[in-house]
């Protein structure tokens, strides 16, 4: 909007506003996500952490507000389009294909990338790049071992994983991990903070999460939300001496207790 | 004009049968979420009863039509616990297979024991006739039905709205957990409410049946028309099933009126229309979709 | 592992083959029977494309049927009763009903997509039967003679060459399906069918993939409609009708759904059952049917075939 003539890269919300029926539940949201960042989004439940997440990867369209990808404005653009471009999301409540396994996940993830999804002959499991890559992938993640079994039986961390390897899989410029470590038990979140860090450092990642631990483990910058509009945005050690965060976390406890 | 008020008056009680049969489907599929293609047997157990007890029995309209109904909810009871209950977590075509073998197995027994034929029910004289309103002349019939299908909907409506059994019951069909959570005993609602649409279905195949003729295929023969209904309305709402049946009663009325050609073709036509535009029905307050 | 089970289903695919094969010696009274039975499992198959991989629940699948059915009827009677030609008229004939009755069906979802393929079903099947000048109505499309295959076999009267005839086509679009279903496309359909929003976010413009599969299952659905026309040298209303469509749902899910092999045993076992039970008592076949289908849902809600291989993604 002020001239900005050289196309930064990365992705920008400006002024994100979104409304159902009375109730506002996003307000002038601006983000910016460089090739690079580790941004965080926390905030109490409620928040509109979820909201926040589909206007940015296209699921909901917002009432007012752009969103731009180095430069061009994509607002219009619909998630699958979105993806195209390369702005991936994992799911909170894991949203895999029951009967496929890992390996066959991974797959399908290439292929669609590769623009291969319309081909209507020739086996799916054997075109060699393809494979080679999900190999890959899946090494990268620990998965190999686990590769060729139904993702339904596996436990809930490396289904986790696979979400992450889907994301890889599509190599994305701008990835949002949704509540990533979201229901695992303690026992197994080290697999998917390790999984987090191995991620590609020119990949500009945005974590919606509550876990606070894995929060300032991961974070470079830390963004909070509530009832729909920024509070404040800063480093995780500014974010933490933040009276008014403090306020929010604590108050919310005493107020439970 | 006359053929509006003809019109009107058909379509109107037509509709008021619709409703009748159909707005205890509505409400179990949106409470249940259950994909029930064997609504309409209930329908044909409460005709066949009453055609069975008058006819064979010599049993009084009235008492027959009462006994019909409980007859019905007696049947109803034990198919919710034994066979409803079990396919609740299924899926939709899980469900839908299920029902269907239901009816399979409700027609071949009605076939055993009344044949194919259609069954006409006798109804007493005062029903019979016609009645000269002003401005055209009325089947009693017709008056009879469209009063029925008010006092349900009426009493319905006070059900719903004023008795507990009905704010628990609105509770349910909006958020089934957070109903059972504040202790209402959810499954003992369903029950409730399966037989309450059982018993309404009963009495709707019944006054309907001049309208729409008992015989053993009935469930099959009116299972798209009712399923039409519920869905245009709207699962779960009595308010949508009850405008749904109307407009779709007096629409498919005026189109034989009008285009007898066309038939059906346009009833069907004007329901997927709605349904293209709005999914979950006209005041769908839980869709499947 | 993969390549023992792929050596396996070809001994399999031979073995359906040669027992199709064999039936036309063994029971040549049943020929007609026989003929039905290959027109079925041709249409389960078209269905198992869009319900089983693709997962779009259709209860009025039959349209493609009914319309490539009367499609190649009345190409027979107007214009040339060469069976080849009769069969690409019955594929394009579904093909387009589906692409046109898709576009508007796949706008919807779960009991909502039921209900408009249950309508739309129910549309042609009137149109059909006011129409009747042109389709018979009530009566039936009838004065269908073929000409001889291929410029050589006749269709004879006790069904023989309609019989291997069928066997030829049936066998030939299943080798097709084989090679078809093992495709990225059909790969990324089932991954709609398990989850849609995903493959959205894999960037997958679900709706296009699904009317794409749709039209390519009326294709196939077609040729079953064209196929029955011309071996019963008739068409009845029937071919519209939501017996038809739900049979044909019954049969798939019996079989197992998502499994071509699913639908042959789905649909043989079926039509099997149907002919014994209405040969004893044709009023009792409904009870049977409807035991059946209960006792399977609950037995084995993935099909038969599931009892015997586990529940799969695909075969």
């Amino acid at each position: 909007m002020t001239g900005q003539t050289a196309a930064t890269p990365g992705l920008r919300a400006i002024g994100l506003n979104k409304a159902f029926g009375g109730l506002t539940v996003a307000s002038n949201i601006n983000v910016d996500i460089r090739p690079g960042d580790r941004l965080a989004l926390i905030g109490p439940n409620g928040a509109g952490k979820t909201t926040f997440a589909g206007l940015v990867t296209g699921v909901l369209a917002p009432n007012s507000g752009r969103v731009l990808l180095d430069g061009v404005d994509i607002t219009g653009l619909t998630q699958p389009q979105r993806v195209k471009a390369g702005i991936v999301r994992t799911f909170q409540i894991t949203t895999l294909l029951n009967t496929f396994t890992p390996r066959e996940h991974v797959r399908l993830a290439i292929i669609e990338r590769r623009n291969m999804g319309w081909r209507m002959f020739g086996n799916a499991a054997h075109f060699t790049d393809v494979e080679q890559e999900a190999d890959h992938i899946l090494r990268q993640l620990k998965l190999h071992g686990d590769a060729d079994l139904v993702t339904d039986i596996l436990p809930y961390g490396k289904q986790r994983l696979v979400e992450i390897a889907l994301a890889l899989a599509l190599k994305p410029r701008i990835l949002l991990l949704d509540e990533p470590a979201a229901g695992v038990p303690a026992s197994e979140s080290k697999i998917i903070i390790d999984a987090i860090r191995s991620l590609p450092n020119d990949l500009g990642i945005l974590m919606i999460e509550h876990d606070m631990d894995l929060v300032f483990r991961f974070a470079s910058r830390i963004m909070v939300l509530v009832a729909g509009s920024i509070l404040t945005e800063g480093t995780p050690s500014e974010i933490a001496s933040d009276s008014r965060v403090r306020e929010l976390y604590l108050g919310n406890a005493q107020r439970e207790h | 004009m006359r053929l509006a008020l003809s019109i009107a008056i058909d379509g109107i009680a037509y509709g008021m049968i619709l409703f009748m049969i159909s707005v205890g489907l509505s409400v179990t599929m949106g409470l249940m979420r259950i994909v029930n293609l064997a609504h309409g047997v209930f329908s044909m157990i409460g005709a066949f009863t009453v055609y069975w007890l008058m006819f064979r029995w010599g049993v009084r309209f009235e008492l027959a039509v009462l006994l019909g109904i409980a007859f019905t909810v007696v049947v109803a009871h034990p198919l919710n616990v034994m066979f409803f209950r079990r396919i609740y977590g299924m899926g939709d075509l899980e469900q839908v297979l299920l029902t269907i073998g239901l009816v399979f197995i409700a027609i071949a027994a009605a076939t055993v024991v009344f044949g194919t034929e259609m069954r006409s029910l006798q109804l007493p004289g005062y029903l019979q006739g016609s009645v000269d309103v002003g401005v055209r002349i009325v089947p009693v019939h017709r008056i009879a039905v469209i009063v029925s299908g008010l006092l349900v909907a009426v009493l319905l409506w006070f059900a719903v709205e004023r008795t507990r059994f009905g704010i628990h019951l609105r509770a349910a069909v909006d958020k089934e957990s957070a109903a059972s959570a504040l202790g209402i005993n959810t499954s003992g609602v369903y029950a409730k409410a399966f037989l309450l649409g059982a018993a309404l279905a009963a009495f709707g195949g019944i006054m309907g049946a001049e309208l729409m003729p008992v015989e053993a295929n009935y469930p099959l023969r009116y299972l798209v028309l009712v399923l039409l209904v519920v869905a245009v309305g709207g699962m779960g709402s009595i308010v949508g099933t009850f405008c749904s049946a109307l407009l779709l009663g007096i629409i498919d009325t005026a189109g034989r009126y009008f285009v007898p050609e066309l038939g059906t073709i346009l009833f069907y036509l004007v329901t997927m229309l709605i349904l293209a535009f709005r999914p979950d029905g006209l005041f769908g307050l839980r869709g499947k979709s | 592992m993969l390549s023992n089970t792929r050596k396996f289903s070809w001994v399999v695919d031979l073995l359906l083959l040669a027992a199709a094969i064999s039936v036309y010696f063994i029971f040549p009274e049943s020929l007609g029977l026989g003929t039905r039975i290959l027109v079925m499992v041709l249409f389960v198959l078209s269905l198992d494309l869009a319900l089983g991989y693709a997962g779009i629940p259709t209860l009025g699948h039959a349209i493609v049927f009914g319309v490539g059915a009367y499609a190649a009827g009345l190409f027979a009677v107007h214009v040339t009763s060469e069976p080849l030609a009769g069969l690409m008229v019955g594929a394009v004939a579904g093909a387009t009903i589906a692409l046109i009755s898709g576009l508007l069906l796949l706008r919807t979802n779960h009991l909502t997509l039921v209900m408009i393929s249950v309508a739309m079903a129910q549309i042609a099947f009137e149109i059909a039967n006011q129409a009747s000048a042109v389709t018979g109505g009530v009566d039936g499309l009838g004065g269908i003679e073929m000409q001889p295959l291929l410029g050589l076999f006749e269709f004879d009267f006790y069904g023989k060459t309609a019989y291997l005839y069928s066997v030829a086509v049936v066998a030939l679009l299943f080798l097709v399906m084989r090679f078809f279903v093992t495709s990225p496309f059909v790969l990324s359909c089932q991954g709609i069918r398990e989850q849609r929003e995903r493959m959205e976010a894999l960037g997958v413009r679900v709706y296009w993939r699904l009317v794409a599969m749709y039209t390519i299952s009326g294709v196939i659905g077609g040729i079953a409609g064209a196929l029955n026309a011309q071996t019963t040298q008739y068409v009845s209303l029937e071919v519209l009708g939501f017996t038809l469509s739900a049979e044909a749902v019954v049969m798939l899910i019996l079989g197992g759904v998502g499994r071509l092999y699913g639908a042959i045993l789905g649909t043989v076992i079926f039509m099997m059952v149907h002919h014994v039970a209405s040969g004893i008592d044709p009023a009792n076949w409904l009870f049977v049917i409807g035991a059946m289908i209960i006792v399977v849902v609950f037995v084995a809600p993935k099909g038969v075939l599931s009892l015997f291989f586990g529940p799969g993604k695909s075969a």
